[in-house]
C-alpha cells in the first residue's frame, strides 16, 4: 500500500500535469489565436482531435479560414506538415508514394532497384484540402493512414510518425463534380467541424490583420515530445463509470432500433458505431484537462457529443425528404436522454 | 482511514437528510390520501346515519401519515445519487461522483480527483446539499383536507328516512261488498239461458265466470290473472257466439226452405215454434216424409242449400271477430290451438248436416224406404241447431259482459281507496281520463300502422286513417242504433267507423233484408276496445283526434343497413413529403399529393439545369429520371408522349 507521504507526493504530480497540460494547451490556442480570428472554439476542438489522436474534417464555405487554420497549427507545434489539394484526377499515389526504379551508383551492387518514394501524407500534420473532390479510390487511400498510422504499397508496410494528423476540409455547397465521403472515411475523423462566418467585429479584426503591412507571426510553442507527452496524460484520465455510461447510452441512442427517441426512430437509417463513442470519451477527458479537472464529468460529454456524432448519424429517406438534419437529432437525442440511468 | 473516508461520510450525512426529506414528503402523500379515504368513510357513515367521532379519524389519519413516511423513508438512496447532490451545491461539474464512483482507483490521477473532491467538500455542509424545500404533496394534502372537511359537514340521515320501503303484496285484494253485482247478474242470466237452450257451452263459460268473479272478490286473484282470465273466457265467448250465428243463419234457412212447402210446412212451423225441440222436429218431418215423400225431398233439398249458402256466406260480426281474436291469442296460452280447431268443428257439422240433408232429399224423391228415417234424423239434427242458434244472443252478451269487466278491471274502477286514486291520477296522467279521443286516436293509429309500418305511439290528430270497426257497436248504444233502428242493433254491421269517436258518424249497413239502414248517431262511449277491430281492412273515414307520436316512427324501430362510424381526425396529421413520395411510387406514381410535389422539384431541377454547366448527356439522364417518376393519371399513353416531346425540346435548348 502506497504510504501517505508517497500519495501526497503522487497527487501533486498529477496535479502538476494537468496544470501543465491545461497550460500548455492554453498557450497553443492563444498563438494561433494570434493569427486566426475569432475561431476559437474550431482551434479548440482541432486541438482537442489533436490531443486525442484523432482526425478532423472541417465543413465550411470558402473563405473562412479552413486552411490558415491549419497552417498555423502546424507552424505552433514545430511539428512536419503536408498539403495535399484533392482534385479529380488525384492518384493514391500521389498521396501515399510510390516505388521508383532508381540507379544505384555504387559498384557491385545491382544497378537497378526499387525505392519507394514517400508521399505527402508521410507528414505529422497532413492537410487533405477538399477531400471531396477526389475519387473515392483516392479518398480510401487515406483509410489506412488515418486508424492504423500506417501505409502498406505493394507488401511493405510504412508506419507514419507520430503524432498523424488528417485535417481535411470540403465545400458544402459546391457539389458538382465532387464526391461524398464514404461512410467508411467519415468514420474516421474524430470530428467534424462546421466552420460558420466570422461576427461583424471579428470580421473587422480580420481586415485589420490582413490588409495592413505587417503579417502577425506565430512561433512554436509545443514541440512533438510534449504532444505525444499530453496524448498520453488523456489516456490517464479516470472517468466515473456513470459518465461512461451517460456517453455509452448517448450512443445507443443515435441507433432507430434502441433509441427512446421518436425523431431517431424515424428519421434515421444507421447510428453511430463503437469509434463515436471512443471519439466522445477522449474528448471528453480532454475539455475535463482543458478546464484542470480530474475527470469528465456530464458537462463534458454532452459538450463534444455534437461534433463527434454528427457525421456518424445516416439519415434515411424520410429525414432527407423531410430536410432534417444530423445536428437536429443528436441535439434531441441530448436533450431526451437522462444523465443517470 | 483512506482518502474517501471524509467524502463518504459526507455522502451519508447527505443520504440521511435526504431520507428526512422523504419521509417528509411521504408524510404529506400519506396525509393526502389518508385524508380522501377518511372522507370517503365519514360521508358513507353520515348517509348511513352513524355519528363519527373525532378520536377514531384522527386516528387513521395519523396512521396514514406514518406510513406514507415509512415507505418513503424506507426507499433506498444510492450514494451516487447524494454524490450528485454535493456536485449541485458546488459547481455541477460531477467531482464528487467521479470521486465516490473512483475512490477505488489507485491512479495518480484518481488519486488527485480524490483529494480534490475532499478539499471542496470540506466546508459543504449537508443542509446547503439537500436544501429544504416545499413536500411535493402539498396541493394533495390541500385538496384531500377540502373534502374532509365537505364530508365533515355532510347531514346525517334520520332515521325516518333509513326505513325500508315495505313493497305491496303484489297479490288480489278483496274486493268492496257490491262491486262485482253487476257482473253476478250477468253470469246468472247466462247460466239461466244455458239451462233454457240446454247449451252445455254457455253453462261452462258461465260457470267458469261466476267461480272467477267469487275468487276475485275474495281477493284470490291478482288483478292480473284476472285480466288474463277474462280474456280468455271473452275469447272464448265470442268465438262460441260466431259459431252459433252461423248456426242460426243456417237454421233460419233451412227453416224458410221447409216453410216453403206445403207438406213441410208444419215441420217449419214447429221448428219456429218458442218450445220447439229436436224430438218434436224430428217427428213431424218424419211424419210428412211418409206422407208425401216428393214435396218433402224438395223441400228437404232445399233447406240443404239454405245450409250451404249459410255455410259459404261469411258469419255476421261474430265472424270477424273470432279471427281476430286468436290471432291477439297467439303464443298467449296453449289453448290458442284447440281454439283454432273448434271453428272448423261447426264448419264440418254444417257441411254434415247439408249432406244428410241431401241425402235424404234424394232418398225421398227417389222412393226410398230410408226417407222417413233419413228425414226423421234431418230434423232432430235442425232441431239442435236451432238450439245452438238461440244461444247466439246469450253467448254475444256474455262477451260483451266480459269485456267491460275486464276494462273495468283495467282501468281499477274495482279498487277503491289509494289504489284506485292513484290508477286515476295515473291515468290522468297519461290524459286518459277523457273517453274521447282514445278511439280516433287508436283508429288513426292503425291506419298509419296498415300503412307504413310506423309509428308505434298514440294516434295523430289529423289524416285519412283507415281505422274503422266496432265504434259503430258502441254508436248502436247510444246513438240512434238502438233506439231508431230497431232493437236487434243493425248498426253492429257498420262499418268505417269514425276515428274521432266524439264526433264520429257511423254509417252502419243493415243486416241482409232489413235494408240499408243508416245509424247515424254520436258515439259518446266509445271505447278503447271497440276499436280493435280495425285489424280487419275494411277502411275508415274521417278524423282522429288523438295525440300523434312520430311521423317516422320511434327511434330504433326501423330497420336499416347502415351503421355509423366515427372518424377519428387529428390536426396536421396529413402526410409529409416523404410519405407523399413513398405512397406515389407504391400507386405507380398517380397520386393528386405527389403532383404537388413532383412539381417543386421539377421547377427547382429546370433550375437547376439552366444555371448550371451540366454535360448534355448528364442533362438527358436528369430529365430521363424526372420522365420517368412524372405523376400519371388514368391516360398514361398520352401523358408519355407529351413528356417525351417536353423533354426532347428541353434538351435540344
Amino acid at each position: 500500500m502506497t504510504a501517505p507521504a508517497d500519495r501526497v507526493s503522487s497527487n501533486d504530480v498529477a496535479t502538476a500535469a494537468v496544470a501543465a497540460f491545461r497550460a500548455d494547451l492554453d498557450r497553443l490556442l492563444a498563438e494561433i489565436a494570434r493569427r486566426m480570428v475569432g475561431q476559437n472554439e474550431i482551434a479548440g476542438s482541432v486541438a482537442s482531435a489533436l490531443l486525442a489522436g484523432g482526425h478532423v474534417l472541417l465543413e465550411g464555405v470558402p473563405g473562412l479560414g479552413k486552411t490558415l487554420l491549419v497552417r498555423t497549427l502546424a507552424e505552433t507545434l514545430e511539428l512536419s506538415f503536408s498539403r495535399i489539394q484533392f482534385t479529380p484526377d488525384l492518384m493514391p499515389a500521389d498521396v501515399l508514394g510510390t516505388n521508383l526504379i532508381v540507379e544505384s551508383a555504387q559498384p557491385g551492387e545491382a544497378s537497378r532497384r526499387f525505392e519507394f518514394q514517400r508521399g505527402p501524407i508521410f507528414a505529422h500534420i497532413v492537410l487533405a484540402d477538399e477531400i471531396n473532390r477526389a475519387t473515392p479510390k483516392t479518398q480510401s487511400a487515406l483509410l489506412e493512414a488515418m486508424q492504423e498510422q500506417s501505409v502498406t504499397v505493394g507488401k511493405q508496410t510504412y508506419p507514419l510518425p507520430p503524432p498523424f494528423f488528417v485535417l481535411a476540409t470540403q465545400n458544402p455547397i459546391e457539389m458538382e463534380g465532387t464526391y461524398p465521403l464514404p461512410e467508411a472515411q467519415l468514420d474516421r475523423f474524430t470530428f467534424k467541424l462546421r466552420v460558420e462566418p466570422p461576427a461583424r467585429e471579428e470580421l473587422h479584426a480580420i481586415l485589420e490583420r490582413t490588409t495592413g503591412s505587417d503579417e502577425p507571426a506565430v512561433r512554436p510553442v509545443l514541440g512533438r515530445e510534449r504532444l505525444l507527452e499530453m496524448r498520453a496524460l488523456v489516456r490517464q484520465v479516470p472517468v466515473a463509470r456513470p459518465v461512461q455510461d451517460y456517453a455509452v447510452r448517448l450512443v445507443e441512442a443515435t441507433h432507430p432500433t434502441r433509441s427512446p427517441v421518436a425523431e431517431v426512430k424515424r428519421f434515421v437509417r444507421y447510428g453511430s458505431s463503437p469509434r463515436g463513442a471512443q471519439a466522445v470519451m477522449l474528448a471528453a477527458k480532454i475539455e475535463a484537462l482543458r478546464d484542470g479537472r480530474f475527470a469528465p464529468s456530464f458537462a463534458d460529454v454532452r459538450r463534444v457529443a455534437l461534433p463527434a456524432l454528427r457525421h456518424r448519424v445516416l439519415l434515411n429517406f424520410d429525414g432527407e425528404a423531410e430536410g432534417v438534419t444530423a445536428d437536429a437529432l443528436v441535439s434531441a437525442v441530448l436533450a431526451g436522454l437522462p444523465e443517470m440511468a | 482511514m483512506s482518502d474517501a473516508g471524509p467524502l463518504l461520510t459526507l455522502l451519508r450525512r447527505i443520504r440521511r437528510r435526504l431520507r428526512l426529506w422523504m419521509a417528509v414528503e411521504g408524510a404529506v402523500a400519506g396525509a393526502a390520501a389518508g385524508a380522501v379515504a377518511l372522507a370517503g368513510a365519514v360521508t358513507a357513515l353520515r348517509v348511513a346515519g352513524h355519528a363519527v367521532g373525532l378520536a377514531r379519524p384522527l386516528a387513521l389519519l395519523a396512521g396514514a401519515v406514518a406510513v406514507g413516511a415509512l415507505i418513503r423513508a424506507a426507499r433506498r438512496i444510492p450514494l451516487a445519487s447524494c454524490a450528485r447532490f454535493a456536485d449541485a451545491a458546488l459547481d455541477r461539474q460531477d467531482r464528487v461522483l467521479s470521486a465516490f464512483c473512483l475512490h477505488g482507483d489507485q491512479s495518480p490521477l484518481a488519486r488527485a480527483l480524490m483529494q480534490d473532491a475532499v478539499e471542496r467538500t470540506r466546508t459543504l455542509a449537508p443542509g446547503s446539499a439537500v436544501a429544504p424545500r416545499r413536500p411535493k404533496g402539498l396541493p394533495a394534502l390541500a385538496i384531500g383536507a377540502l373534502v374532509l372537511g365537505a364530508a365533515a359537514i355532510v347531514p346525517v340521515r334520520s332515521r325516518a328516512a333509513r326505513m325500508p320501503v315495505v313493497a305491496p303484496p303484489a297479490s288480489g285484494v278483496p274486493l268492496a261488498v257490491g262491486t262485482l253485482d253487476v257482473e253476478r247478474e250477468e253470469a246468472r242470466r247466462a247460466a239461466e239461458a244455458a239451462a233454457r237452450l240446454h247449451d252445455e257451452r254457455l253453462a261452462a263459460l258461465a260457470g267458469e265466470l261466476q267461480r272467477t268473479l267469487r275468487r276475485l272478490a275474495a281477493g284470490q286473484l291478482s288483478d292480473g290473472d284476472a285480466l288474463e282470465k277474462l280474456s280468455a273466457l271473452q275469447r272464448e265467448a265470442a268465438q262460441a257466439a260466431a259459431e252459433a250465428a252461423r248456426d242460426a243463419n243456417a237454421f233460419e234457412a233451412a227453416k224458410k226452405a221447409l216453410e216453403g212447402e206445403a207438406a213441410t210446412r208444419g215441420a217449419g212451423e214447429m221448428l219456429s215454434a218458442e218450445d220447439a225441440d229436436a224430438a218434436r222436429a224430428r217427428a213431424a218431418l218424419g211424419s210428412a216424409a211418409a206422407e208425401n215423400p216428393t214435396e218433402t225431398g224438395r223441400a228437404l233439398s232445399a233447406a240443404a242449400r239454405g245450409v250451404a249458402s249459410a255455410l259459404g256466406a261469411p258469419a255476421e260480426d261474430g265472424d270477424k271477430n273470432p279471427r281476430r281474436l286468436q290471432r291477439e291469442g297467439d303464443g298467449k296460452n296453449g289453448q290458442d290451438g284447440a281454439s283454432a280447431d273448434k271453428p272448423r268443428d261447426a264448419e264440418r257439422r254444417l257441411e254434415r248436416l247439408q249432406r244428410d240433408l241431401g241425402d235424404a232429399a234424394s232418398a225421398c224423391r227417389d222412393g226410398d224406404p230410408s226417407c222417413k228415417s233419413r228425414a226423421e234424423k234431418s230434423g232432430g239434427d235442425l232441431g239442435q241447431m236451432g238450439g245452438r242458434g238461440a244461444s247466439a244472443e246469450s253467448l254475444r252478451q256474455l262477451e260483451r259482459a266480459l269485456r267491460q269487466m275486464r276494462d273495468r278491471l283495467g282501468r281499477g274502477e274495482m279498487r277503491s281507496g289509494d289504489q284506485q286514486a292513484m290508477r286515476s291520477f295515473e291515468r290522468a296522467a297519461r290524459g286518459e281520463n277523457g273517453q274521447s279521443g282514445q278511439q280516433g286516436g287508436q283508429g288513426q293509429q292503425q291506419g298509419q300502422q296498415n300503412d307504413g309500418q310506423q309509428g308505434d305511439g298514440v294516434g295523430t290528430g289529423e289524416g285519412s286513417g283507415q281505422g274503422q270497426g266496432d265504434s259503430v257497436a258502441e254508436g248502436e248504444q247510444s246513438g240512434g242504433g238502438e233506439s231508431g233502428k230497431g232493437s236487434d242493433g243493425k248498426g253492429s254491421d257498420g262499418k268505417g267507423g269514425k276515428g274521432s269517436d266524439g264526433k264520429g258518424k257511423a254509417s252502419g249497413n243493415g243486416k241482409e233484408g232489413e235494408g240499408a239502414g243508416a245509424a247515424e248517431g254520436i258515439a259518446m262511449l266509445g271505447e278503447r276496445k271497440t276499436v280493435e277491430s280495425t285489424a280487419s281492412n275494411a277502411p275508415g273515414e274521417g278524423q282522429g283526434n288523438g295525440a300523434g307520436g312520430p311521423p317516422l316512427g320511434q327511434r330504433g324501430d326501423m330497420q336499416t343497413r347502415g351503421h355509423e362510424t366515427e372518424a377519428r381526425v387529428a390536426n396536421g396529421a396529413g402526410p409529409n413529403r416523404a410519405e407523399v413520395i413513398g405512397g406515389a411510387a407504391d400507386r405507380g406514381f398517380a397520386q393528386h399529393g405527389y403532383a404537388r410535389v413532383f412539381a417543386d422539384y421539377q421547377a427547382a431541377v429546370e433550375d437547376a439545369l439552366a444555371t448550371t454547366a451540366v454535360p448534355e448527356g448528364r442533362r438527358y439522364v436528369v430529365r430521363r429520371y424526372f420522365d420517368l417518376i412524372r405523376p400519371r393519371t388514368g391516360k398514361s399513353t398520352g401523358n408519355s408522349a407529351g413528356s417525351t416531346g417536353r423533354t426532347g425540346r428541353t434538351g435540344g435548348r
